[in-house]
């Protein structure tokens, strides 16, 4: 086995923060090497060295065995390193062997492009990848999010890529695809390849890692093979320090007055699949988790009873009076609270600062006359920021340069703030680190003790198992539930997702 | 202080968006001090300041629409149409009119103007671009229509001394220039409105899902533009005594540029008024020295051009927006 790339001694300071400290990273050719790490831990930091999206203070890296220069993307990519999936490199408006072939096209000896021959390797090198289904001459705009993954990465294998960097390339994906993701990994670190897999999702880590390398605080904290002993537990334990027992503490309350009744109620989802007869009710002091597999509507079922989306059919009641909620302006007069599962697209105005993006929703709180009164606005987001654990001084910093986790905390502060009776959390947790996962947990748990209502609309089954008090489940023969907390496992909850009912022998 | 808090300061100025404008306007100055015996005199500077004032009082409205993530071209249009309107109203008056009617007629007539260029672009979803572009074409066709293309005397007296003349040495309507100036940079930096224009051009879904009328705050944007275009409008008129059809052509132009000049971002998001005021001045400080080295009104134009692009061009470096 030969080290491919070799990372020593690595140093990067960004102003006075240290994101790392003292870095070592070797990767060997044929491994998939899991990078973990809380989110701030200096994972992208480092992968961001070693693609040449920055420049290191201190260090050395070889490239198999050879002192490489990495001062620009280029530059990686020349020496066969870089980012997988990188949205931005392929053209939508293009076809896959368009794409695949972009930059480094085949031409024949009038010096034209050859597109037949293109169009072949292009074909055999998906066939090769388990992707032959692919067809080279469509659209890659119009291929799902997966495929067009997989169209990435045979672009950079025609680009002469030896190192692959993964940055939660699943997030996007059904557990099919993944599992199609993950038998290409293999393919390609067979061929000699390496693979560097990030993902929060410490399931997968350990299903497809040959060995891990751990960061905490711009640190190494561990390096380790995957052998069958090693459990989640023993990861998290490495990630955060110490061990944590209950990864979603909860605590039940006694349900109060209904807060939402939605009845019979119909939608579009985003492919143009028409979901309909959705109803559930949330209840204050209540946690009800609304679960399904990715792309099944959960969002957009969120969004439709937030007036983003068009309700055809159905009422929605708030408080027990029916309200015609057609636009977010309305849904939150009548106390709704959306928490969007896009939040660097939706959530936040990431060039703006935290703290003015927590009190957006709440301005005629720190607002007399539409002047807005500074210090009551400090006050108030030093209040809640300390509340969630959030650093005093990053309420003045950028949305942007906030770690997932506080980007997260800064959207919940936001509905906090505007007294929302009704809260939508839409994939809470999702791309953000276990420590930050816990807390905003905790803090879910915290809300729905002060009677407020709370819905989460996630695919994460642990997630909804661990927060929701009533569970309904969305799938593609339609909405089932509810059913009460404990009366549905992991097993159970997976086999109603996909569809089969009757799995659970409990319901409604 | 010690030589590291110095040299700090330093840094935090050359970083700053306020350090180019301000290095230009010192470098130019200190050139045309050199050259030119005339630049370095109080009447000088009266003159300058009396040059830029409509500009400041409409850039200072872009700068909010243009941080909202908007843009308005009809505001030179707005400057003319608010004036022959005024004149109109004046002329058909026995007494000639009172100076508080005109002037409520004016801010009327911005604010109409902003309305429609608001609804428009809020309500119909039209490019801002295209929309201002269009109304710049229809405000100012109704000012040639309603006055028939001639120039309106007979603007009343009182009117007239409200918005030109001097206090001490100032001329009026530079102090006029700077409150608007003062209360802009005070409605985008400590107002809930201010607040949601910088939303609203850094990413307006946030606002929608979090349940702003953004289309209301939009148009109210746009009025804000068009009222103080009018205001512009009624010191021109003011500073003529005559109402012409054709005043303002491209002053829509020198607003953008001396916006962007001052470090607002083009796309909206971030907004500096204070950073206009200099874009202002620096445009008025290159024109006037221009003038009095005799440069010919043709190169003039050419050198005015070209001198904007190198301001913006460096100014887009600078705040190349963040790797995301």
């Amino acid at each position: 086995m030969n080290k491919l790339v070799e990372m020593i001694s690595l140093k990067k300071n960004f102003g006075g923060i240290k994101a790392l400290q003292q870095v070592d990273l070797t990767i060997n050719s044929g491994e998939v090497h899991g990078l973990l790490g809380e989110n701030g831990a200096g994972k992208s930091t480092l992968m961001r060295i070693l693609c040449g999206l920055e420049v290191p203070d201190e260090g050395v890296i070889r490239i198999e065995g050879a002192e490489a220069e990495i001062q620009k993307p280029s530059d990686a990519q020349s020496l066969g390193v870089g980012m997988i999936p990188q949205e931005l490199i392929l053209v939508d408006g293009m076809t896959v062997y368009e794409n695949i072939f972009l930059g480094y096209e085949i031409r024949n000896t009038l010096g034209l492009l050859d597109q037949m021959r293109m169009r072949s390797r292009a074909r055999e090198l998906l066939q090769s990848l388990g992707s032959g289904d692919i067809d080279p001459d469509s659209f890659v705009g119009l291929l799902p999010k997966a495929e067009q993954q997989i169209v990435a990465i045979a672009r950079r294998i025609i680009q002469g890529g030896k190192v692959f960097v993964m940055d939660e390339p699943t997030s996007a994906l059904t557990e099919k695809e993944t599992e199609k993701l993950f038998s290409i990994i293999r393919k390609i670190c067979d061929a000699g390849n390496a693979v560097v897999f990030i993902s929060h999702r410490l399931e997968e880590v350990l299903e497809i890692c040959d060995c891990f390398t751990i960061l905490r605080d711009g640190k190494n904290v561990a390096s380790l093979r995957n052998i069958p002993e090693i459990t989640k537990k023993d990861l998290i334990a490495h990630m955060i320090g110490n061990d944590i027992d209950e990864e979603f503490p909860h605590t039940v309350t006694t349900p109060g007055d209904t807060l939402l009744e939605v009845e019979d109620i119909s939608f579009m989802t985003s492919q143009g699949r028409r979901v309909e007869h959705v109803g559930f009710t949330v209840c204050a002091g209540e946690v009800v988790g609304i679960t399904g597999l990715v792309g099944v509507g959960k969002t957009e079922l969120a969004q439709t009873i937030m007036g983003l989306r068009k309700n055809s059919g159905g009422r929605i009641l708030i408080k027990g009076k029916e309200q015609h909620i057609g636009s977010p302006v309305k849904a939150v007069k009548n106390g709704l609270g959306y928490v969007t599962e896009d939040r660097r697209g939706e959530g936040l105005v990431l060039g703006l600062k935290s703290l003015y993006n927590m009190t957006l929703g709440a301005l005629s709180r720190i607002v007399r006359v539409m002047v807005i009164k500074l210090s009551r606005e400090k006050k108030l987001g030093l209040e809640y920021s300390s509340q969630l654990n959030m650093k005093p001084e990053y309420i003045n910093m950028e949305a942007q340069k906030l770690s997932g986790g506080n980007q997260q905390k800064v959207v919940v502060i936001r509905q906090m703030m505007g007294d929302s009776e009704v809260i939508l959390f839409d994939e809470p947790t999702k791309g953000i680190d276990v420590g930050a996962k816990a807390e905003i947990a905790r803090l879910i748990s915290s809300l729905s003790s002060e009677h407020k209502g709370i819905c989460i609309f996630s695919s994460e089954p642990r997630e909804i198992l661990g927060v929701s008090d009533r569970i309904y489940v969305l799938n593609n023969q339609g909405f089932v539930g509810p059913f009460r907390r404990g009366e549905l496992d992991y097993k159970k909850l997976m086999a109603i997702e996909f569809g089969d009912t009757n799995a659970a022998g409990v319901g409604v | 202080m010690n030589k590291s808090r110095v040299k700090q300061k330093t840094k935090e100025f050359f970083s700053s968006v306020y350090s180019g404008p301000i290095i230009a306007i010192l470098v130019i100055g200190l050139f045309l001090t050199i050259f030119s015996p005339q630049f370095l005199k109080v009447s000088n500077f009266v003159n300058i300041s009396n040059q830029i004032a409509i500009n400041i009082i409409i850039a200072v409205g872009m700068t909010i629409l243009i941080t909202s993530g908007g843009i308005d071209l009809s505001v030179g249009a707005n400057v003319a149409l608010t004036g022959v309107i005024i004149a109109l109203y004046f002329r058909a008056m026995p007494e000639g009119g009172s100076p508080l009617v005109g002037i409520l007629i004016g801010l009327g007539i911005g604010a109409l103007l902003g309305l429609i260029n608001g609804v428009v672009v809020a309500y119909l979803k039209a490019p801002p671009f295209i929309t201002t572009l269009g109304t710049m074409g229809v405000y100012r066709g109704f000012a040639l229509v309603l006055s028939g293309g001639r120039p309106l005397m007979g603007i009343n007296e009182n009117f007239v001394h409200i918005f030109s003349g001097f206090i001490g040495a100032m001329p009026r309507q530079f102090l006029i220039a700077l409150l608007f100036t003062g209360m802009g940079a005070f409605i985008l930096n400590r107002t809930s409105v201010g607040r949601i224009a910088q939303c609203m051009g850094g990413n307006e879904r946030t606002l929608r899902v979090s349940g702003i009328p953004v289309e209301l705050y939009k148009i109210l944007m746009y009025m804000i533009t068009g009222i103080l275009a009018a205001l512009a409008g009624m010191v021109l008129t003011s500073m003529m005594a005559v109402a012409e059809p054709i005043a303002g052509q491209f002053y829509e132009l020198d607003a953008v540029a001396v916006v962007v000049m001052g470090g607002t971002l083009l796309q909206g998001g971030k907004g500096t008024v204070f950073g206009t005021l200099l874009g202002a001045i620096l445009l008025g400080v290159m024109r006037n020295g221009l003038n009095m080295l005799g440069v010919p009104a043709n190169y003039q134009q050419l050198f005015v051009g070209l001198i904007i692009m190198i301001a913006v061009i460096s100014g887009s470096r600078r705040k190349s927006p963040a790797q995301l």
